[in-house]
C-alpha cells in the first residue's frame, strides 16, 4: 500500500502542476515562474490555483467516502453518487442558494448541502440495507431520481432565466470560476468529515466477517455507521454544495486500488483518497482542454470513465454471483 | 482461565420468547456441547452467551462480572464467537482473515505489537494452513475455509470459544479433525461451547452435553438413550465409549399408506 | 443571423409591411400582439384603448419599467384559445410562429402582420414603419424614428477616438453573440463587443480577453444563482469592480426606437466607467 500511495502522490503532484498550466490559454512554466507576466500570475494565483486545490479536496472527499461506504456495506457498487448522497447534497445547496438563504451567510450553502446529503444517505440506507447489493443500489437510484427532480423543480420556481443551464451545473458538476472563498468555506467540513471517515479502517476490516463476528470482535457497529454516514455527509455534502454533484469518482477510485493492495478495507482508504483526487484533477484538466462551446461539465467526464467501469462491475458480479 | 456462567436467563427475539430459564456453566478445560432439535434455540443461546443478545431476564457473567459491564474490547479479547456458516465478504488472503481475529488487540495508533506475526504464524500452523496463507479465502474448499475461520477465532488465544455448528457441511474426515482440535484446545485450559447436530461427535469429543428442547433445558450431563428419546422423541442405541462412542438412531417407522378403497 | 436578414428582405418584399388601412374607419381597434418585440412597438405607436392584449412578458420587471402601460393592458400567452376569445382585427407576431398557429390566425378573420426581430438600426426603422402603417399611425412612427436618428447623430458626433472594449457579462458565462442588437447598440455608443467565438467564456477567458468595461443586463442581476459565483469572483472584483456598467436589458431584448436611448445610456456609463481605474494591467 505504501508503494501505491507514493506513486499516486507523485502523479498527483504532476497533475496539480499541469492543472496550473492548462486552460483556455495554455500557460508555460516560464510565464508563471518569472513573475513578469502580470496576467499569467493573476490567472494562476486567483483562478487556477484555487481551482486545483478545490479539485484536490473534493476528489479526496469523494474517493475516501466511496472506499468507506464500500467497506461499510460490503458492496463494491456503493459510492456517494450512486447512493443518492451527491444529488441530495446538491438539492440542499440549491435550496440554500436560490431561495436567498446564502445571502444571510455563505456558510449556509455547505450546511444545507450536508443536511441534504445526510437525509439522502439515511433514506437510502433505511430503504436498502439488509436486502443485498441490488436492493441498496436500487434504493440509491430511487433517492437520486427523487433529489434530481427536486433540483429541477426548485430551479423552475426560482426567478432565473438560466435555470436549465444551472440545473445541468448542479447535476453534472463543475469547478469553473471558483475562488479561494469557496476553498476556505468548505475546508473545515472536508477536514472534519474526512477525519471521521479515515478512522473507520479497523472497524471496516472486522466488518468483512459480517456484523455478528465484527461485533464479537469488539466493533461498535452503531458508532461505525454514524462515523461513516456523518463523515460522508460532512465531506461530500460540503464539497457538492460548491461544485454540484460529481458521480463515479467514489466508485472508481477504490476499485483502482484493489488490484494493487488487495481487498482489505483499511488498506484501500489512503490510495482511494489519493486516487480520487487524481481522477478529479485529470477530469478537470480534460474539461478545460476540450473546447466545444460552453465548458463541458465534470460529470460528463466522470460518467465517461465511470459508466463503462460500472457495466464491467455489473457483469463481473453476475458471473461471480450464485 | 475464565468461567462463563449463565443464571436463569430468558431470551427473546423479535418479540417472541426463544429461551426460558436456562442456566449453564463452562470453565477451563471444559468442552460443552449444546444439542437439540431444530428450532430449540441453540443459536440464540450461543449468541446470548457471546454477549450479542441481552437476556430479558437473568444474568450472564464472565468470572463473576456481568457481560454488559465488560468493555467491548476486553470482552472481545477474552471470548471468541463464530456464527453458523461464517462468511468473509471480501476475498482476503487466509493470513489476513486469521489476522482479523486479533482486531481487539490492535492498538488505536502506532505499529503492530511484535507478537502478532508469531501468533498468526502459530494459528496458521495449528490449522494446517501455512501453505495456503496467501490464497484468497474465496478459493478455499469447505474444509479449509472452516479451518481458517477456527484459526481466526483462536489466534487471539481467547479464554472462551463459542462456536455455532462448527462442523455442519464438512465431510466426515474434516469434521472429526475439527472436533479433535476443539477438544485438544479445551483440554489445554480453555472453555469451549459448541452447538452440534451430530450426536456421535458430541459424545466422543465433548466433556458434557446440554440438551435444549423448546427453549428449555431438557437435560444435561452425559449423553444417554433416555436423554435422546426425551428431546428427539426417537429411540436410539448407544454403543461404545470414549473414542468409540457412537449413537445410532433407530429409524422412525413410516406410517402405512391408508387403503384408498 | 443571416437567416434573419433574409427573413427581413422577404418581409419587405411580400409587401406585408405595405398593407395599410385606407381610411380612418379601417384603423384597427382590437390589436393583439403575440410576441414581446411586437408588444413594445405596439405600445410605442398605438394608444392603449386600441390594444386588445399584449404578452405576459411585457409585465416582467425590466420591461414594465420602460413601458408602464403594460400594467393596465390585458395579457395573453400566445395561445390559440386566447386568439379565438379575443377576436382581434389585427394580430402582430413574428416570423417564428408554429404552422398550426399560422393556419389558425389565417382563419381567424384578423389581419396578420409578421414582424421579424430587428437586429440593427436600419431594421429598427423598417419594423417601426411597418407596425406604424399596420396600426394606422404612420406619422407617429416617423416621429419616433426621427427622435432615434437625432440621438444617433448626437452619439456619432462625440464618438470616442478608440472604440472601448466591452464584454457583455452576467449571464452565467454566456455572452451575446456577434451581429446582434447588442453589438449594434454598443457600436453606436462607441464601444466594440468582445464576444467569445462560441458565445461562452469563464472568468479566466474574460480576463485573458482584457476588456475595458464589463456590461451587465439589469434584468436578472439581483436574483441569486450560480452566476453570482462568477460575478463575485475576487479577481473579477479586483480588476473590474470599478469598470462595471449596467444596461437596461429591456431596451436591448428587442430592436425598438428606444434602443438608441440605450446606446446613449451606455455611452454615459462607459465614459463614467473609463474615468475610474481598472482593467488588466
Amino acid at each position: 500500500m505504501r508503494r501505491l500511495s507514493v506513486f499516486l502522490a507523485i502523479l498527483l503532484v504532476v497533475a496539480f502542476a499541469l492543472s496550473l498550466l492548462a486552460g483556455r490559454v495554455w500557460l508555460s512554466p516560464q510565464q508563471i515562474l518569472s513573475g513578469q507576466d502580470a496576467l499569467a500570475s493573476m490567472i494562476v494565483m486567483d483562478i487556477r490555483l484555487p481551482r486545483a486545490v478545490l479539485a484536490l479536496l473534493v476528489g479526496s472527499a469523494l474517493g475516501l467516502s466511496g472506499a468507506v461506504l464500500q467497506g461499510l456495506t460490503r458492496n463494491p457498487l456503493a459510492e456517494p453518487g450512486l447512493l443518492g448522497v451527491s444529488t441530495g447534497a446538491a438539492l440542499g445547496a440549491v435550496l440554500a442558494i436560490y431561495f436567498g438563504v446564502t445571502a444571510i451567510s455563505g456558510v449556509t450553502g455547505p450546511v444545507l448541502g450536508l443536511a441534504g446529503a445526510l437525509v439522502a444517505c439515511l433514506l437510502t440506507f433505511g430503504l436498502g440495507q439488509g436486502g443485498g447489493t441490488i436492493t441498496l443500489v436500487l434504493a440509491g437510484a430511487a433517492v437520486s431520481s427523487l433529489t434530481a427532480a427536486g433540483i429541477a423543480l426548485a430551479l423552475n420556481f426560482a426567478p432565473n432565466p438560466y435555470a436549465a443551464y444551472e440545473i445541468m451545473n448542479w447535476l453534472l458538476g463543475s469547478l469553473a470560476d471558483k475562488s479561494w472563498a469557496q476553498v476556505w468555506l468548505i475546508l473545515p467540513f472536508i477536514v472534519i468529515g474526512g477525519g471521521l471517515l479515515a478512522v473507520t479502517g479497523q472497524a471496516l476490516d472486522a466488518l468483512s466477517l459480517g456484523e455478528a463476528q465484527a461485533e464479537s470482535l469488539g466493533v461498535d457497529l452503531t458508532r461505525l455507521r454514524i462515523a461513516a454516514i456523518a463523515g460522508t455527509a460532512l465531506a461530500v455534502g460540503a464539497a457538492t454544495s460548491v461544485t454540484g454533484a460529481i458521480g463515479f469518482i467514489g466508485l472508481v477510485a477504490p476499485h483502482l486500488a484493489r488490484p494493487f493492495v488487495g481487498y482489505q478495507p483499511s488498506r484501500i482508504l489512503l490510495p482511494a483518497t489519493l486516487g480520487g483526487a487524481l481522477l478529479l484533477l485529470i477530469a478537470d484538466i480534460a474539461a478545460r482542454e476540450i473546447h466545444l462551446g460552453p465548458e463541458l461539465k465534470l460529470g460528463v467526464f466522470t460518467s465517461l470513465v465511470g459508466t463503462p467501469f460500472f457495466f464491467w462491475l455489473v457483469l463481473r458480479l453476475k458471473r461471480t454471483a450464485p | 482461565m475464565s468461567v462463563l456462567l449463565a443464571e436463569h436467563i430468558d431470551v427473546n427475539k423479535g418479540g417472541r420468547a426463544i429461551l426460558r430459564d436456562i442456566s449453564l456453566m463452562a470453565g477451563p478445560g471444559e468442552f460443552l456441547a449444546v444439542i437439540g432439535p431444530n428450532g430449540a434455540g441453540k443459536s440464540t443461546l450461543l449468541s446470548a452467551l457471546a454477549g450479542l443478545i441481552a437476556p430479558a431476564k437473568g444474568m450472564i457473567s464472565l468470572d463473576g462480572v456481568p457481560l454488559p459491564k465488560i468493555p467491548k474490547k476486553t470482552l472481545a479479547r477474552r471470548r471468541a464467537y463464530l456464527p453458523q456458516n461464517p462468511l468473509c465478504e471480501w476475498p482476503l488472503s487466509v493470513e489476513r482473515l486469521v489476522a482479523l481475529g486479533l482486531t481487539a488487540h490492535l492498538p488505536a495508533l502506532g505499529p503492530l505489537p511484535g507478537w502478532f506475526e508469531d501468533g498468526i504464524a502459530k494459528a496458521l500452523a495449528d490449522h494446517d494452513l501455512v501453505e495456503r496463507r496467501e490464497q484468497p479465502v474465496t478459493t478455499l474448499s469447505g474444509g479449509e475455509f472452516a479451518r481458517a475461520m477456527l484459526g481466526r477465532a483462536m489466534v487471539g488465544n481467547p479464554d472462551v470459544l463459542i462456536v455455532d455448528e462448527p462442523v455442519t457441511g464438512l465431510d466426515p474426515v474434516h469434521a472429526f479433525t475439527a472436533m479433535a482440535r476443539l477438544s485438544a484446545w479445551a483440554a489445554s485450559g480453555h472453555a469451549v461451547i459448541a452447538s452440534l447436530h451430530d450426536l456421535t461427535l458430541a459424545g466422543r469429543y465433548a466433556n458434557r452435553v446440554l440438551a435444549l428442547k423448546d427453549g428449555r433445558v431438557a437435560g444435561e450431563g452425559a449423553l444417554d438413550g433416555a436423554l435422546i428419546r426425551n428431546i428427539f422423541g426417537v429411540a436410539a442405541e448407544i454403543r461404545g465409549a470414549g473414542s468409540h462412542f457412537a449413537v445410532d438412531f433407530l429409524s422412525p417407522k413410516a406410517k402405512p399408506i391408508e387403503d384408498a378403497f | 443571423m443571416r437567416r434573419l436578414g433574409a427573413a427581413f428582405l422577404l418581409f419587405l418584399a411580400t409587401g406585408q409591411g405595405m398593407a395599410a388601412p385606407t381610411s380612418s374607419a379601417a384603423v384597427p381597434h382590437r390589436i393583439m400582439s403575440l410576441k414581446i418585440c411586437t408588444d413594445e412597438l405596439l405600445m410605442d405607436l398605438a394608444p392603449a384603448s386600441r390594444i386588445a392584449s399584449v404578452t405576459f412578458l411585457s409585465r416582467e420587471k425590466a420591461a414594465l419599467k420602460l413601458w408602464p402601460q403594460a400594467a393596465r393592458i390585458p395579457i395573453n400567452h400566445n395561445s390559440p384559445e386566447e386568439v379565438l376569445a379575443t377576436r382581434p382585427d389585427l394580430v402582430l407576431t413574428d416570423s417564428f410562429t408554429a404552422p398550426e398557429m399560422r393556419a389558425l390566425l389565417a382563419r381567424s378573420g384578423a389581419r396578420v402582420v409578421e414582424v421579424p426581430p430587428a437586429e440593427n438600426f436600419t431594421q429598427i426603422r423598417a419594423v417601426t414603419r411597418a407596425v406604424g402603417r399596420a396600426v394606422g399611425e404612420p406619422e407617429k412612427a416617423e416621429a419616433l424614428i426621427a427622435q432615434m436618428d437625432q440621438t444617433l447623430r448626437t452619439l456619432a458626433a462625440s464618438k470616442p477616438p478608440h472604440p472601448i472594449r466591452v464584454m457583455g457579462w452576467g449571464g452565467g458565462g454566456f455572452v451575446p453573440g456577434r451581429s446582434t442588437l447588442f453589438n449594434a447598440v454598443l457600436e453606436a455608443a462607441g464601444g466594440v463587443d468582445i464576444a467569445a467565438e462560441d458565445g461562452y467564456t469563464d472568468v479566466e477567458g474574460l480576463i485573458a480577453a482584457k476588456p475595458d468595461v464589463l456590461a451587465y443586463g439589469d434584468d436578472y442581476i439581483d436574483t441569486p444563482s450560480l452566476r453570482m459565483d462568477q460575478n463575485a469572483h475576487p479577481l473579477l472584483l479586483k480588476l473590474y469592480g470599478n469598470r462595471r456598467i449596467v444596461y437596461p436589458a429591456a431596451y436591448l431584448n428587442c430592436g425598438v426606437p428606444e434602443s438608441a436611448m440605450a446606446a446613449m445610456a451606455l455611452r454615459h456609463q462607459i465614459e463614467a466607467a473609463m474615468s475610474r481605474p481598472g482593467g488588466v494591467p
